[in-house]
């Protein structure tokens, strides 16, 4: 009688190797990983060095009275909550600013492991014509969704495809339907406002995107807004600035 | 036992639960239909507002153009019908769209005097009638939406229940011709 199970030995010696192996191999790639995040993280610097530089344009580090600038998701979010590489300036005769607005977020899986996740968000804004209530236009889009329901009633416009496309919350339905003209329709329905949000708070009109960007685009955008601005109807304007 | 107590438990969820749910809805249609009158209450006063302004227009055109006399009755004509009390929405929006279609004569005949155009009234009153225009669109706007949603309220199962017992009635859209925004026009010297 013999006690051969028909395994052989040399099976169980690789295990640790094997082990060992895959464990390089994940080392490896958070090390590629990390080294990758550096150097993309030095490229936009750069890049908003650059733009900053040729643009005239002022730069912050990071400015802690932004961060509680803005309302509604993702502001008000998480924690870590941070305003970093504030750029400011002028487009066409017209200021505006732009910062990487970021937070984090744990959650916890089946096991009771903790992850946190970090979140990122380029975020532009320009001086609206007069102080708005509390309107916002998001795209019906997969970053959004994953930001979860936003509260509040939304609010449907006479354009099917616009209404597909995007989702519009108001603290006031009148004012946001004031807002929402057949040439504002038609220009939130242009191609560079896609997965964009629109948001107009008190004195402040801005957009935000996901992940901090190198501001390569900051000029469309600003310009995106102050297009956006330009279509506002003049009764309006008047109607919510006091004293005209 | 325990059966004794589920059915129980759903006879007074039935007993209980429909009720609330009955007053809900009905909160909520009479909010939306209180909604939809104060929306359109809006407009009228907008289109009362466009309508006090025609006849001075019509004056001040008359001052440079005075044989355009068939222009003008339209013109008032069509005030005249669209001011008078005890239409529906939809004559309303009919009676509003025959106004614009007589207004948009009236101003390609003032195109032709290059002194109405320099008028400083005219140009007030012009710069006036659009801002009226883009308030009446606004609130067109608003209104539909509110009507919509009251009208799809009174249709949808199961608050056509609610909506059929106490006598909610559908509203009428109001389709006009919304007018793209007129510029004043820049006078060149």
């Amino acid at each position: 009688m013999g006690g051969d199970f028909g395994a052989s030995p040399g099976i169980f010696a690789a295990i640790p190797l094997v082990f060992g192996v895959i464990l390089v191999l994940v080392l490896a790639f958070m090390i590629v990983s990390v080294v990758y995040a550096i150097r993309a993280s030095r490229r936009r610097r750069e890049s908003i060095a650059a733009i900053v530089t040729t643009g005239g344009l002022s730069y912050v580090g990071e400015d802690r009275t932004l961060v509680d600038a803005f309302v509604g998701t993702p502001f008000g979010t998480g924690s870590h909550r941070r305003a970093r590489d504030v750029v400011a300036g002028n487009h066409a005769g017209a200021p505006f600013q732009t910062f990487a607005y970021s937070y984090e977020t744990e959650s916890r899986d089946a096991n009771g492991n903790t992850s946190t996740t970090a979140h990122r968000f380029q975020v532009t804004w320009i001086p609206a014509p007069a102080p708005f209530p509390h309107v916002r236009i998001t795209p019906d889009s997969g970053w959004l969704r994953a930001l979860g329901s936003l509260a509040g009633h939304d609010l449907n416009t006479e354009s099917a495809e616009f209404n597909a496309r995007w989702r519009v919350r108001a603290q006031d339905e009148r004012t946001a339907h004031a807002i929402l003209t057949g040439p504002m329709i038609e220009r939130l329905m242009r191609a560079d406002v896609r997965d964009r949000a629109v948001v107009f708070q008190g004195v402040r009109l801005m957009s935000f995107a996901p992940q901090a960007t190198d501001l390569t685009e900051l000029n469309a955008v600003v310009g995106m807004l102050q297009d956006i601005a330009a279509l506002i109807p003049p009764f309006l304007i008047s109607d919510l600035n006091p004293g005209t | 036992m325990v059966l004794t107590t589920i059915i129980g438990l759903v006879v007074l969820l039935v007993l209980i639960g429909i009720p609330v749910w009955g007053v809900v809805q009905y909160n909520a249609l009479v909010r939306l239909r209180n909604l939809v009158q104060e929306s359109w209450k809006q407009i009228d006063v907008e289109l009362q507002r466009r309508h006090d302004l025609i006849p001075n227009l019509v004056e001040t055109v008359k001052g440079y153009a005075k044989h355009e006399q068939s222009t003008f009755e339209a013109v008032t004509a069509a005030r005249t019908a669209a001011a008078a009390p005890g239409s529906t929405v939809a004559q309303q929006a009919q009676q509003e769209n025959v106004l614009t279609q007589a207004l948009g004569r009236l101003f390609a005949v003032a195109e032709a005097y290059p002194d109405l155009k320099a008028n400083v009234g005219f140009q007030q009153l012009q710069q006036e009638l659009t801002n009226t225009e883009d308030r009446i669109a606004a609130g067109r706007r608003f209104y539909n939406a509110n009507v919509r949603e009251l009208n799809t309220k009174i249709e949808m199962f199961p608050t056509n229940v609610i909506a059929g017992l106490f006598h909610f009635a559908k509203a009428e859209y109001f389709e006009i011709e919304d007018q793209a925004v007129r510029q004043t026009p820049e006078v060149k010297f």
